[in-house]
């Protein structure tokens, strides 16, 4: 039987979800949930045959739905998800996962209590640049890894001027959460432990004014005694301007990738892209379709989601103090 | 012979790097390495590693330190000791009037570095030290900050990885970078001059507040005497400008050759990308793929580059393009790094006006 998703949410990140699930077997959308009906009903009619409403809770409670996808704003993530462990539904969840750690733990308290399968959308471990990574480094090619150094720049700014939700911490958790978040969850993935003290640091670009950092830095030791050094900035000058490295440093090799070693497209008309993180939605998707049929556990596991998140905050709030923040390790192993 | 005297050259001291400078002084016109100096109460193996160097460079061996300080055919000396005797070596050698070239770190401590700058101020002679800034992709870097095709410089990204080499390929004895007491530090005492001179040339910003961790992952010498061989650091300088560093050694540094030296610089008009490997041939064999850099290495030829400046500058009396002033900067970052893996968070980088004496009256 193929199993059967609901969607919620139907903004930017919805609409690349369905394009990726139309062309994958496993899984279908047979419902589109937004707040705005005429969102949810676009959005419905580019999944096919969808139905759609505005009423998250009916279609928690619809015993046809199977998994739901939830691609809502980050402020309604927990209740979301709570409720739709407690209804029984596997889960795919946009990152990030909430805006508080108390949220977190009664998320995946909620999860592993109900039994369902659970993904938060970590897209950029879906890259492929970082399987294959991540690959190298199960296999061995560099031993353990001891340290991640990842630069992530772009010139951009996001759109939406100043009305842009990126520039208001109540709604995004600020900068180094809900971006930092990408970068933290590689290393809390490649590195295999939690991290234990965060440090970090910021500029503005563009204007004194705006209300976050668009560039940062965080530094992060893991209780293993392992290191990263997270780069992220948009100043690069020209939008649309791409530079992303990433080392990994083992206890017998090194990996390294940079996009100013790969080929593609040079143009008027565009502006070069990653190729190595292409198709990242799809493979995301085909993870969790393998998920909901029991054929692969979740990539991200809980105890990941929870320590990457940890981190996260506690970076926003080196940033915001100038101190380094330990992070406490959970009361409840994961 | 034109009638000019020739540059006398005493090196004080070979255990570090000599054995690789050597050949580029004497390769200069102009210049004769006059002796090597060890001092009569250093370790037999210094001794040994001098009289093994003169040998094969037909350069006599001394320990009588202050009667070669005097000779008048002295003028510059090297100094290639281990790292904690650089500061003493180089203070005796400017009491005594002579110009001093000094291996990295200026110093092993900041109370060294502060003393090191005083003579070096109330001295005849003039002080520089080894370093990377004469690297051509360095040099082109800078040239385009001053042309500011970049801009203000915002943030800057360093990454100085060397690939193990203590089984004598790059370092002599792997106790002269990983026992305190012959190195005063870990990998970070040891490499931190380069990363931290380079930011500090290409920016013209003091470093005020360093963040640094550390690990010690890789190495058994450095296991055992409990030091670093990897960090990575976060600095605040001036004008708000932000860097990062990576540095250390590690068992390959992502490069083909024994260092791996990048930097990404954002500027608030352009930013720039630069890896001292680069540009090179990619050479190919079946089952083998080395790189061949353009021009040569980039690491030696900035120090036969600071070695050919050094000689050239303090022959002609020149203010050199790193000074004891450089120096001591460099070492008030080490400093706080070290404070900073002590205290587990952010700490404010020393000011020389802060330390220096009152200037007596």
């Amino acid at each position: 039987m193929t199993p059967r998703i609901g969607l919620i949410g139907a903004g930017a990140i919805a609409r690349d979800h369905v394009q990726a699930l139309a062309h994958i077997p496993g899984g279908r959308i047979v419902h589109v949930v937004d707040r705005h009906p005429e969102r949810a009903q676009a959005l419905a009619r580019l999944a096919g045959d969808a139905t759609w409403s505005t009423d998250a809770a009916s279609l928690l409670e619809n015993p046809d739905i199977d998994a739901v996808d939830i691609c809502t704003s980050p402020d309604s993530h927990a209740a979301l998800t709570i409720a739709a462990a407690e209804h029984g539904k596997a889960i795919h969840l946009e990152k990030p996962v909430a805006l508080s750690l108390e949220e977190v733990d009664r998320m995946l308290e909620a999860v592993s209590r109900q039994g369902v399968p659970f993904l938060l959308g970590q897209t950029a471990r879906f890259q492929p640049v970082h399987l294959e990574l991540a690959s190298a480094v199960q296999a061995g090619v560099i031993g353990q890894a001891r340290a991640v150094h990842i630069t992530w720049y772009a010139g951009h700014i996001w759109p939406g001027g100043w009305r842009a939700w990126q520039l208001d911490a109540a709604r995004c958790g600020g900068h180094l959460v809900h971006n930092g978040i990408h970068a933290i969850d590689l290393a809390v993935w490649l590195l295999g432990d939690r991290p234990e003290r965060a440090f970090a640091r910021g500029f503005r670009t563009f204007s004194p004014d705006v209300p976050t950092p668009d560039s940062f830095h965080i530094t992060l030791r893991f209780a293993n005694g392992a290191l990263a050094l997270l780069e992220w900035s948009y100043a690069l000058r020209q939008r649309g301007d791409l530079l992303r490295r990433v080392v990994v440093i083992g206890e017998e090799g090194t990996l390294h990738h940079s996009t100013e070693g790969e080929s593609g497209l040079r143009s008027d008309a565009s502006r070069p892209v990653a190729v190595g993180t292409l198709g990242a939605f799809d493979q995301q998707m085909r993870h969790w379709i393998d998920v909901l049929n029991g054929k692969a556990e979740a990539l991200v596991t809980p105890a990941q989601v929870r320590a990457a998140f940890a981190a996260a905050l506690a970076s926003q709030e080196s940033y915001a103090t100038g101190r380094a923040i330990p992070i406490a390790a959970p009361e409840v192993a994961l | 012979m034109n009638g000019i005297p020739p540059l006398g050259v005493v090196i004080l001291s070979a255990v570090r790097h000599a054995a690789s400078y050597l050949p580029v002084l004497q390769s200069i016109p102009g210049v004769v390495v006059q002796a090597i100096c060890e001092e009569p109460d250093a370790p037999a193996w210094a001794h040994d590693d001098a009289a093994a160097l003169g040998d094969a460079h037909a350069v006599p061996v001394l320990t009588d330190v202050p009667a070669v300080l005097e000779r008048t055919d002295v003028d510059l000396v090297l100094i290639c000791s281990e790292p904690v005797r650089h500061a003493r070596l180089a203070m005796q050698a400017l009491a005594a009037g002579k110009h001093v070239l000094s291996d990295k770190p200026f110093a092993t401590s900041l109370a060294d570095a502060t003393l090191l700058v005083e003579a070096a101020e109330n001295a005849a002679g003039r002080m520089t030290m080894i370093h990377r800034l004469y690297s051509p992709s360095i040099q082109r870097a800078r040239a385009a900050i001053d042309a500011g095709h970049l801009g203000l410089p915002r943030s800057l990204d360093l990454e100085w990885l060397a690939s193990d080499g203590l089984s004598g390929e790059s370092v002599e004895r792997a106790d002269l970078v990983a026992d305190p007491e012959l190195s005063g530090g870990g990998e970070l005492m040891n490499f931190l001059t380069y990363p931290v001179s380079t930011i500090r040339y290409l920016t013209g910003a003091e470093v005020r507040s360093v963040y640094a961790q550390a690990g010690m992952f890789f190495f058994e010498p450095h296991r055992r005497h409990g030091v670093e061989d990897l960090g990575m650091l976060s600095l605040e300088l001036d004008h708000g400008i932000i860097a990062t560093i990576t540095v250390g050694r590690v068992p390959q540094a992502p490069a083909p050759g024994a260092v791996s030296s990048s930097i990404r610089l954002i500027g608030s008009h352009g930013h720039l990308t630069l890896d001292e490997g680069q540009p090179a041939l990619d050479a190919w064999r079946p089952g083998e793929r080395r790189a061949i850099p353009i021009g040569g290495d980039a690491g030696q030829h900035a120090v036969r580059a600071v070695i050919e400046h050094a000689v050239d500058d303090l022959g002609h009396g020149r203010q050199p393009l790193f000074t004891a002033h450089d120096g001591w900067a460099t070492v008030a970052v080490i400093d706080a790094a070290y404070r900073s893996l002590e205290t587990g968070q952010p700490v404010t980088v020393q000011r020389f006006s802060d330390v220096a004496r009152a200037p007596q009256i």
